[in-house]
């Protein structure tokens, strides 16, 4: 019974772990919360595009849209603290610029993809549906 | 009277042109600089060239890697301008490499920073290439 309710909280705080940290970002807007809801709104509009920007260049074996993509978005990344995918996206911009296509490859563009479907998720509730 | 030190004090405000093809990052430099500067924000190098047509900020700072004019060929065609020749410039750029430092400070740009940068960095930044006699006098 112990082990079961172990796994099933480990599975719920994965669930809703907080995957981004807005303190730089706040920080830039000089604590303006319209600011910083506006900078919020941008993220979510823009950051899924950016991805399946990457899914449908990978896929038509496009590396220097990749390459190109991921270093734009490297930064922004950064900004949010989002340290899950800090090394995915570093190493998606060098295998991009190899031109190396690869199931590991493949496998980190859809961690990226799958964790800023969440962080996106997390902030529409943290900004939006509140 | 205080309308007219304000108002004295907004035409005082230094002008700074930001070019940077990602929204997210020229919406952050935007909010934070607009406080204390005018900030125009334009999204690539050629629309920026354009503007600088008309305008003169007192100082540039831009992206590296930009999709239709990147920052080194910007940087370049910003110094061939008799107006801008002498125009403070801070490159930004998420490559930490000092050879792309050496080549900025090569084509005439007086800082550097990676992103995402620091934002009391910037901010001294962006004064000391504003005010460079108070600068001096700190020192």
């Amino acid at each position: 019974m112990i082990p079961i309710q172990t796994k099933t909280n480990k599975v719920l705080n994965a669930a809703t772990e907080k995957l981004y940290d807005l303190g730089m970002i706040s920080m830039l807007c000089r604590g303006n919360n319209v600011q910083l809801k506006k900078m919020v709104m941008v993220f979510i509009d823009q950051l899924p595009k950016s991805i399946e920007e990457i899914k449908i260049a990978y896929h038509n074996r496009e590396f220097e849209i990749v390459k190109n993509t991921a270093h734009r978005i490297k930064p922004i990344l950064g900004y949010y603290a989002i340290i899950k995918v800090e090394k995915d996206i570093l190493q998606i911009e060098r295998w991009a610029a190899k031109k190396v296509s690869s199931p590991e490859m493949e496998s980190k563009i859809d961690n990226l993809d799958k964790v800023i479907t969440q962080i996106v998720d997390q902030l529409k509730n943290e900004f939006l549906y509140k | 009277m205080n309308f007219y030190i304000n108002n004295k004090a907004q035409e005082m405000k230094k002008k700074i042109l930001v070019v940077d093809d990602e929204i997210n990052i020229c919406l952050l430099l935007e909010n934070f600089l607009s406080q204390d500067y005018e900030v125009m924000a334009i999204h690539d190098g050629e629309e920026a060239l354009q503007w600088l047509e008309g305008n003169l900020p007192d100082l540039i700072i831009s992206d590296i890697q930009m999709t239709k004019m990147d920052g080194f060929e910007f940087l370049t065609k910003v110094r061939e301008r008799g107006f801008t020749k002498h125009t403070p410039f801070i490159m930004l750029s998420a490559k930490a490499e000092s050879k792309e430092r050496i080549k900025c400070y090569k084509l005439g740009a007086q800082d550097y920073l990676t992103k995402p940068f620091n934002p009391e960095e910037l901010e001294e930044i962006v004064k000391k290439n504003l005010f460079p006699i108070h600068y001096s006098l700190v020192w």
